[in-house]
Formats: structure tokens, sequence, C-alpha cells
């Protein structure tokens, strides 16, 4: 029972650990890439309350979205925000890490939260396929 | 009567001093144990940090994030080079550009691959892009 807790505690623990790598390897090559000028836009992950409509079994009860905040100094077109989610979407590798770290939904916003897309992450885990 | 109250005074007075200490000793456990707990954590925290670390490499999030700008460009291009239309005449570079143009449309998102899809198509089809 006690050790069935400890279990469960460090689980608890490793996997916030990997979340916040997973924000902080995104943001660091998002940094890079802008300050390089290979992309226009300064994008920046963070973590999210998420939509509870897209909740999967793997879900963490509070904090399941997985935004990516786009910053470029004007509004992004919806056509934009939508190939950064295509992007990010078609990477099964991505999709499959942020299911098992308890993501449930994508989204992607504009540098003010205002206006933005949301994904259901579980529509995009192609079971049975073939890693890429 | 009078020292009879200093006594229990002085009682209860050294009563209370005991028991300060006791909670004093307790909160110094407390910490103790706390301490120990956060260094177990931090112990391990190390070692799982480069496990995290090649799981970020797995992730190629330079690609991902490249691709979400630039990916669209490279693939309005090859699908028009490399269309299997273009080579009709020659049935052997048809047959190429069709697998070139199925593995473009497949990965259309992914700028690393595409890039290498661009060579491979100047290389066999003889194409500028």
């Amino acid at each position: 029972m006690l050790e069935k807790i400890w279990i469960n505690i460090r689980s608890w623990f490793q996997e916030r650990s990997e979340r916040r790598d997973v924000i902080l390897g995104f943001n660091q090559s998002a940094k890079a890439a802008f300050i390089e000028g290979v992309v226009p836009s300064l994008l920046e992950a963070s973590i999210s309350r998420g939509n509870k409509a897209y909740k999967h079994q793997f879900s963490d009860y509070f904090n399941s979205g997985f935004r990516i905040k786009a910053f470029k100094g004007e509004a992004l077109s919806k056509n934009e925000l939508s190939q950064i989610g295509a992007t990010i979407t078609s990477d099964d590798k991505l999709i499959r890490q942020l299911v098992v770290l308890g993501f449930d939904t994508l989204e992607i916003y504009g540098d003010k939260n205002y206006y933005g897309m949301q994904w259901p992450i579980r529509d995009f885990i192609r079971i049975g396929q073939a890693q890429q | 009567m009078i020292t009879l109250l200093e006594i229990d005074s002085l009682k209860v007075t050294s009563g209370v001093t005991n028991g300060s200490s006791l909670t004093a000793n307790l909160w110094f456990w407390i910490a103790l144990a706390e301490l120990i707990i956060i260094i177990f954590f931090l112990i391990p925290r190390k070692k799982s940090a480069s496990k995290a670390a090649k799981n970020k490499k797995d992730i190629d999030f330079g690609n991902i994030i490249n691709s979400a700008f630039n990916s669209k460009s490279l693939y309005d291009k090859l699908k028009i080079r490399c269309h299997p239309d273009r080579f009709s005449g020659d049935p052997e570079k048809e047959k190429i550009a069709n697998e070139l143009f199925e593995e473009i449309s497949k990965h259309k998102t992914d700028l690393k691959k595409m890039q290498m899809l661009a060579q491979e198509a100047k290389e066999k089809l003889n194409i500028t892009i």
C-alpha cells in the first residue's frame, strides 16, 4: 500500500519534470530559430488548462493544454495558425509524447491570447501505424 | 499559602519551558526530515534530466518550428516540379516521379525530409529547384 503511494508520488514528480523538459526544449529551439532568422515569429510553449471536451484516458486532471503563443508583431492569419498546428499534429513522436505526458489539447494562439485555434490531440494519435 | 502558590507558579512556568523545548525539537526533526526528502528527490532528478535530454534530442523541435513556417513554400515548389505528368514521355522517370510525389505529399509538413527528397529529385530527375 505504502509502496504504491510512494511509486505514485515519484511518477507524478517525474511526469512534472518531463513536461517541463518538453516545454523548455520547445522554447529553446523556438528562441534559437527566431534569433537565427530562420522563422519570422517567436513561438513560446506553455501549459494551459486545456479543453474539457478533448479529455482522454491519460489526460492530466488540471492542466492538460499544450499552448503555443506566436509573437509576430502583427496578428497571425488563420492560415498561419493552422499551418503551425498541422506541423505539430503531423509529428507522431511529439504527439505521442504529449499524450503520455497528460496533454489533451493543442492550442495555438496569437500574441495577445484573444484568438487562436484548438485541436484535440487524441485525434492525431495514429495507433497501429508504423513510426515514420 | 503564598509559598505554595509560588511553588505552583514555578512548576507551571517550568512546564511551559519544557513544552516549548519539546516543540522546538519536533520542528527540528520535521525540518530535517523535509531536508532528507528534498535531497532524495534531487538526486534521481539529475539522472532523469539526462534521460529527458535524450528525449528532447529524439524530438526535433528545431525541425518542427522550422517546418511550421518554411515547409509550405518548398512543398508548393516540389509538387509542381516533381509532378509525374511532367515526365509522361519517360516511363522510368515517371515511375521515380510517382514515388517521389507520393513521399512529398506524405511529408509535406516535414521540412528536413522534403529537403532530402528535393535533393533526390535533383539527382534522379535532373530538375532544378
